[in-house]
């Protein structure tokens, strides 16, 4: 149900574009102004987001302790999983961020024998994981020939280490297939193992179909519908000079593409996407082991009803006295 | 159904049991014996000026809530979503991967899918969504919102009382999110409508009281000390020191109470008792203090502060130099990551200074409170105390991380080098159950009561099940662990999973091996049991 | 001749067994016992696994009451705290029957004579009363132990209230 509905509605934005540019003629609507909403939608969405997250403030120090704390000085601390300083944090939230380190801990198992597939589970989402990621981020990084002049240096460079095969024309990029793959066992994870079904929502399945779709459809138009790139370029150089220009002859492939992206964009900041902003912000990732070291001051702070030593020893004073312990009051 | 009779199979399918609930969003929980916790007693909901007090039990249809309780959670959510970033953070960007998802004891245990960490934090989320994002606002339940019903609170009640707060999923989530911060939470939202344990209720009422959870009042605090202090004696010969409320000393010592009236904690009382006595140690116990285990930390903040207080206060009053705290779990995830902010800043204190050592723990130089263990550590590895390791010659020792301890502190290599030092036999558990990957031992934060007996059993047997193989394979009979909630209930876990293992403080050791001046010749240990070689092992399995 | 075939189809048998006992619980409890192999991931799954097993061969080959007690000890332990209403919590025996069923059906083969598979139902007939001991002592376990933690509790109490402390 889940799945249908995602499908479903990635169907009616892919139908939206070829009835708006095929009968209603809507370039420069899906061309222009689409894509500037989106971005305005996408960047207001995340500043929005973030503003209110950090409106929130952290009143408690809660890491996550994952190794040896810094105690006494002969017991090795572990520096990255229970970071006592400043620069322990970042080393563990940079690998955490580019490394996801903790989804990577899923354990040494020990099999059965017969079961070599059980070892390998855990693993394989950290790998799909970091593949997807990496290779979105690369082809994303790619993109940036069509919207710079000069390409910066850093683009080519990536097409090199991309193509390295050197396979077809125009070359093959490692990064369209790997994308395609990735998300392609991260959605059949999802519904291989009833335990993922049971815990998936139509939103996690939508935006692996969206990004799906999207690479799709990129691959298409690099490797099979040839598309117009000079005109692209033209096109989206127009659009990040705001001067922007239709040009006649692009394909609505591309128009699907775009406005695909569009739609993740506008779809970022209302979805669990934010995690990729979110996650920079976890208190328990994100603070240092130091909590008996540096006091941390909770603003909300107040005061709550006690239950004072005065009180006590009023209550149980004879008992006390008894028993021979010494009082306050006689 | 037909004229013919139905068939075995037939009649077990018209059981329901754990329908397969596609679609979790639809509840409706059955609250059988042994898997729940009676609902707190009302004269300590009164007493402690929580709302709602009435007589309930959560096997009531008809929970006697408020008129407006839906508005009063709504709202409760709201408040909570303002001050704690982590419950925004965790709310929003759970990308539901399902790396926790057999991380949680209790679903290793059932198999209940509600018990995936990140699905019972859906409860919550679910709501969330219909109530704070456009999301869900606009799309309902395509956006995985769904409306708050009393059926869905009767979830919270039975799944966030299924959650011990152990925060195994939340090492293993790649954002961090901590299923603990969510389970106080919800706890905190239920309370508000007078839902509530009375596993957390009374304890907590008799904290406040008495400073201690069992309600035991100052003459008898001072009774089981000196109590204590001849068994000692009785024991090893050696009259030892306990001051109580004295003021002057240099340190306060803080223990969790079950040490001093529960079994196996009180054999690792006589075990502090001992060391402290041995090394000349200047310090008081305190009967306002006389609890370092926090149970409210398993219900709200607020009662956390106010509960934990006492012991800043009373080592004021007293005039003493710093802490140290004894050998407990979620008391000490209060006093690592919560006392100094809620009631420090400790600055009538001393950094801790150990008088016999001269080490100065500066990693608690804010705090000024240091764990038993690490004061011990230091006594040891400056050889400052002898020791005879063959007289725990008769035990195989596993060790247990606590969750906390480990998940919260850190203490990892403290406990294991204090055992190590007073015992020759120690075997560890396989390396996905222990350290910061400890299984829980299914009863903490609030659900150890013998109503919810069978839940625990559920709960504890991933971490039974790991003593049960060093059980077999090395003949472990001792499990070792530093949490009063684990001496309490990893017995009755042991007895019914793994028997003939039983349950110790790493102190005990201590005490058995320390040799103190002036003792007679020990032939027993802290138990009063033969030392000398192991009995001999059960007949192993086959 | 049943044994023999019995002997054979052994993993086949103890597979289909398996699948049923698990059966038992929800879809998703049940593909998270019936998935996982690891022995501390997932205690419940390697359990059952490795006692369905030897409790068959046991039962098909020495038959010996008090092994099979061992056996089945693990595994009815776990059955007797999940909420399980006694009938279910011992009927993994009989699932046994079924899980043989296709066995002797699919050969037909006149070589099983009437006389071997009505012992080896009444064998498991036996192994399911035993269940039954084994699944009654482990209740009084449960409520023995229940009773001891009162006891401790209220002895606490006691002192208390007696003054005595």
């Amino acid at each position: 149900m889940n799945i249908l509905i995602s499908a479903a509605a990635l169907l009616i934005l892919i139908l939206l574009v070829i009835v708006g540019i095929e009968a209603a003629g809507l370039e420069y609507f899906f061309g222009v102004f689409i894509p500037y909403m989106a971005v305005v939608i996408f960047l207001s969405g995340i500043i929005f987001k973030l503003i209110g997250w950090a409106r929130s403030p952290v009143p408690f120090r809660i890491p996550t302790i994952a190794g040896q704390q810094k105690s006494l000085g002969w017991i090795k601390s572990s520096k990255l999983d229970s970071p006592a300083t400043i620069l322990g944090v970042v080393g563990r939230m940079v690998l955490e961020v580019l490394l996801f380190r903790s989804l990577f801990r899923n354990t040494k198992y020990e099999t059965k024998p017969g079961q070599k597939l059980v070892y390998g589970s855990a693993k394989f989402l950290w790998i799909a994981a970091l593949i997807f990621h990496w290779s979105f981020l690369i082809i994303i990084l790619r993109h940036l020939r069509y919207i710079s002049e000069p390409i910066p240096s850093l683009v080519p460079l990536l097409q090199n280490l991309d193509g390295f095969f050197q396979v077809g024309v125009p070359e093959l990029f490692i990064t369209n297939i790997l994308i395609v793959v990735s998300l392609a066992f991260l959605f059949m994870r999802r519904t291989a193992d009833p335990k993922n079904r049971y815990l998936s929502l139509t939103a996690d399945y939508f935006p692996l179909l969206l990004i799906l779709a999207i690479a799709i459809t990129g691959i298409m138009m690099r490797y099979f519908t040839k598309v117009d790139i000079a005109g692209i370029k033209t096109f989206a150089m127009g659009l990040v000079s705001f001067k922007p220009v239709v040009p006649e002859s692009i394909n609505v492939i591309f128009y699907i593409h775009l406005f695909l992206v569009s739609s993740l964009l506008v779809y970022f900041s209302f979805s669990k996407l934010l995690h990729m902003v979110g996650v920079f912000l976890s208190p328990t990732r994100n603070l240092s082991n130091n909590n008996r070291s540096v006091r941390h001051v909770n603003p909300w702070d107040k005061p709550v009803r006690i239950h004072t030593y005065e009180e006590y020893e009023d209550e149980f004073r004879d008992k006390m006295k008894a028993a021979g312990l010494p009082l306050e009051k006689e | 159904m037909s004229d013919k009779k139905p068939t075995p199979e037939e009649l077990f399918s018209t059981i329901d049991y754990k329908a397969s609930e596609k679609d979790w969003s639809k509840p409706h929980i059955k609250f059988k014996v042994g898997t729940y916790n009676h609902s707190g007693v009302p004269k300590n909901v009164e007493y402690l000026e929580l709302p709602n007090a009435r007589k309930w039990q959560p096997s009531d249809d008809d929970w006697q809530l408020p008129d407006n309780w839906k508005e009063i959670i709504i709202d409760g959510i709201k408040e909570r979503l303002d001050k704690f970033r982590s419950l925004k953070i965790f709310m929003d960007i759970c990308v539901r991967c399902g790396a926790c998802s057999d991380k949680c004891h209790f679903f290793i245990g059932s198999g209940d899918p509600k018990n995936m960490p990140v699905v019972r934090a859906e409860l919550l989320r679910s709501i969330y969504r219909n109530d704070f994002t456009t999301a869900g606002k606009i799309l309902g339940r395509i956006a995985g919102a769904r409306e708050l019903t009393l059926d869905v609170l009767k979830e919270w009640f039975y799944y966030f009382y299924q959650c011990t707060q152990c925060r195994r999923c939340s090492l293993f989530c790649p954002y961090g999110i901590d299923t603990a911060e969510i389970t106080i939470l919800v706890r905190e939202l239920l309370n508000l409508v007078g839902v509530n344990i009375d596993w957390v209720i009374t304890p907590v009422a008799n904290s406040f009281r008495t400073g201690n959870h069992l309600g035991i009042q100052p003459h008898g605090f001072a009774d089981s000390i000196e109590f204590a202090v001849d068994e000692l004696e009785e024991l090893t010969g050696v009259k030892v020191e306990a001051p109580i409320n004295r003021k002057g000393a240099e340190v306060l010592f803080v223990s969790p109470s079950a040490d001093y009236f529960g079994t196996p904690h009180y054999y690792t009382l006589l075990g502090y008792l001992a060391l402290f006595h041995e090394v000349g140690l200047d310090y008081t116990w305190s009967t306002f203090a006389s609890e370092g285990g926090n149970f409210g930390s398993f219900v709200s903040h607020d009662l956390m502060k106010s509960l934990n207080m006492k012991i800043y206060a009373e080592a004021k009053r007293l005039g003493v130099k710093w802490i140290i705290g004894g050998e407990c779990g979620h008391m000490w995830r209060v006093l690592h990551q919560y006392m100094d902010t809620i009631n420090g800043p400790a600055d009538f204190l001393e950094v801790p200074v150990s008088p016999i050592t001269g080490t100065k723990f500066d990693f608690a130089k804010s705090t000024k409170m240091i764990h038993i263990c690490e004061f011990t550590a230091d006594l040891i590895k400056n050889n400052k105390i002898k020791l005879d390791k063959s007289r725990n010659d008769h035990w195989k020792i596993t060790f247990h991380d606590s969750c906390n301890p480990a998940r919260a502190m850190g203490l990892i290599d403290e406990p294991r080098f204090i055992i190590n030092s007073t015992c020759n036999n120690f075997y560890e558990m396989p390396e996905n159950t222990i350290k910061e990957q400890t299984f829980c031992c299914g009863s903490g934060a609030g659900l150890g009561t013998e109503e919810n007996l069978e839940m625990r059993l559920r709960g504890g047997l991933p971490r039974a099940n790991a003593v049960n193989f060093v059980h077999e394979k090395h003949g472990v009979n001792l499990l070792a662990c530093i949490c009063a909630i684990d001496k309490a209930t990893l017995p009755p876990l042991m007895e019914y999973w793994v028997p003939g293992v039983e349950v110790a403080g790493v102190h005990e050791f201590v005490g058995n091996a320390l040799i103190m001046k002036g003792e007679n010749e020990r032939k027993v240990d802290l138990r009063g049991e033969p030392i000398g070689e192991p009995e001999p092992e059960l007949e192993e399995k086959q | 001749m049943l044994n023999k075939l019995l002997r054979r189809n052994t993993s086949k048998i103890v597979e289909r067994w398996l699948g049923l006992i698990f059966d038992t619980y929800g879809e998703d409890a049940s593909d998270f016992f019936q998935k996982k192999g690891n022995r501390f991931a997932n205690p419940v799954g390697s359990i059952f696994s490795t006692n369905a097993e030897l409790i068959f061969s046991e039962l098909i080959n020495r038959n010996d009451k008090e092994h099979l007690s061992i056996f089945l000890q693990d595994v009815v332990k776990i059955r007797a705290i999940q909420e399980l209403p006694p009938s279910e919590a011992v009927n993994f025996v009989y699932l046994l029957k079924k899980a043989i069923k296709p066995e002797v059906i699919d050969k037909r083969s006149d070589s099983i004579s009437l006389n071997d598979y009505l012992d080896l139902q009444e064998s498991i007939d036996q192994l399911a009363l035993l269940t039954f001991d084994i699944y009654q002592e482990a209740r009084e376990d449960i409520n023995r132990i229940r009773i001891n933690e009162l006891k401790k509790y209220a002895a606490v109490i006691n002192k208390q209230h007696d003054g005595s402390v």
